[in-house]
C-alpha cells in the first residue's frame, strides 16, 4: 500500500469514525432517556392509582 | 415509550443513500487528479465536512438571535443541536485536512491563516459547550448560550474569508488556484455538499427529539418531586 492510499483510507476512516461516534453517543444517550421516562412514567401511573 | 419518527427515519435513510452516491461518485467518477494523485480524493470529503461545519455554527447564531429574541426552549433547543454537529463535522475537516496538508505541503499542521483561525475556532465551540455545563439554572444558561453563540459566529466569515485576506498556502477553490477543478470534480463535490447537508439535517432531527426527551424527563421527575 502507498503512503498516498493510506492518507486516503486514514482520511476515510475518520469521516465514518467521527459520524458513528456522534450517532452511537445519541443513541445510547435517546435510549438511557427513554428508559428513565419509561420508569418515572410508570411510578406516576403507579402512584394516581 | 416514545413515538417512532418516521419522517426522521426516512431522512436519515436518504442521506445514507446520498453518502452512498457521493462516496462512489468520489472513487469511481471522479478522475484522478494529475499532481496529487488519488490523496486528492480526500477534498470532496473535506471541504463537505467543513460546509457542514460552517452552515451548523450559523443555524447556531440565528437560533442564538431567535432565542434573545423570542426566549423559548425550541431556539435554545436548535442552537445546542446544530453546535455539536458544526463542533463535529469541523473536528472532521481539521483532521481530514491534515492528512491533505501532509501530501501537499509536507506537514499535517502550519500556522497559516486558515489553520490558525480553525484551530481558534474548535477551541471557541468546544467553549460552547462548557460554558452550557457550567450553568445550572436554565433560562440563565440559554441566554449566555444564545450570546455566546453569536460572538462565536465572527469565527466562521474570518474562516472563510482569511483565504482571501492573508496571504496564505491554503488553496481557494472558489479562485481557481494550484489544483484545476474538472467538470467531473465539481459534480462530485455537489453531490458530496449535498449528502452532507441532507446528513446534518438527519442527524440534527435525531439530536433535537433528545433534547425534547430530556424536557419531558425533567419535568416527570418535578412531578414526582412535587408529589412526595
Amino acid at each position: 500500500m502507498t503512503e498516498m492510499s493510506l492518507y486516503l483510507i486514514i482520511a476515510y476512516a475518520v469521516f465514518w469514525g467521527l459520524t458513528f461516534v456522534l450517532v452511537l453517543s445519541m443513541w445510547v444517550r435517546q435510549g438511557r432517556l427513554e428508559r428513565e421516562i419509561q420508569a418515572l412514567s410508570a411510578l406516576l401511573e403507579e402512584r394516581s392509582r | 415509550m416514545m413515538k417512532r419518527d418516521y419522517p426522521g427515519l426516512v431522512l436519515l435513510a436518504l442521506s445514507d443513500m446520498a453518502i452512498l452516491v457521493a462516496l462512489i461518485m468520489v472513487f469511481a467518477y471522479a478522475p484522478r487528479e494529475a499532481t496529487m494523485g488519488d490523496v486528492q480524493r480526500i477534498f470532496y470529503f473535506h471541504v463537505a465536512s467543513a460546509w457542514v461545519g460552517f452552515f451548523a455554527f450559523f443555524v447556531t447564531f440565528i437560533a442564538g438571535i431567535g432565542y434573545l429574541a423570542r426566549r423559548t426552549r425550541r431556539w435554545d433547543i436548535w442552537a445546542l443541536s446544530s453546535e455539536e454537529i458544526g463542533l463535529t463535522f469541523i473536528t472532521m475537516a481539521v483532521l481530514t485536512g491534515s492528512l491533505w496538508a501532509r501530501k501537499a505541503w509536507g506537514t499535517f499542521w502550519t500556522w497559516e491563516p486558515r489553520l490558525t483561525i480553525t484551530a481558534v475556532q474548535l477551541l471557541v465551540y468546544i467553549a460552547y459547550g462548557m460554558l452550557r455545563t457550567a450553568i445550572v439554572e436554565p433560562e440563565r444558561k440559554a441566554r449566555f448560550a444564545a450570546v455566546y453563540g453569536c460572538v462565536a459566529f465572527v469565527t466562521v466569515p474570518l474562516s472563510w474569508f482569511a483565504i482571501r485576506w492573508w496571504r496564505t498556502i491554503h488553496p481557494d477553490i472558489m479562485a481557481g488556484g494550484d489544483m484545476a477543478v474538472t467538470p467531473r470534480m465539481a459534480h462530485t463535490l455537489f453531490v458530496s455538499l449535498g449528502a452532507f447537508t441532507l446528513l446534518y439535517f438527519a442527524l440534527l432531527r435525531q439530536r433535537m427529539r433528545f433534547e425534547w426527551a430530556a424536557d419531558t424527563l425533567a419535568r416527570l421527575r418535578e412531578q414526582i418531586e412535587g408529589d412526595d
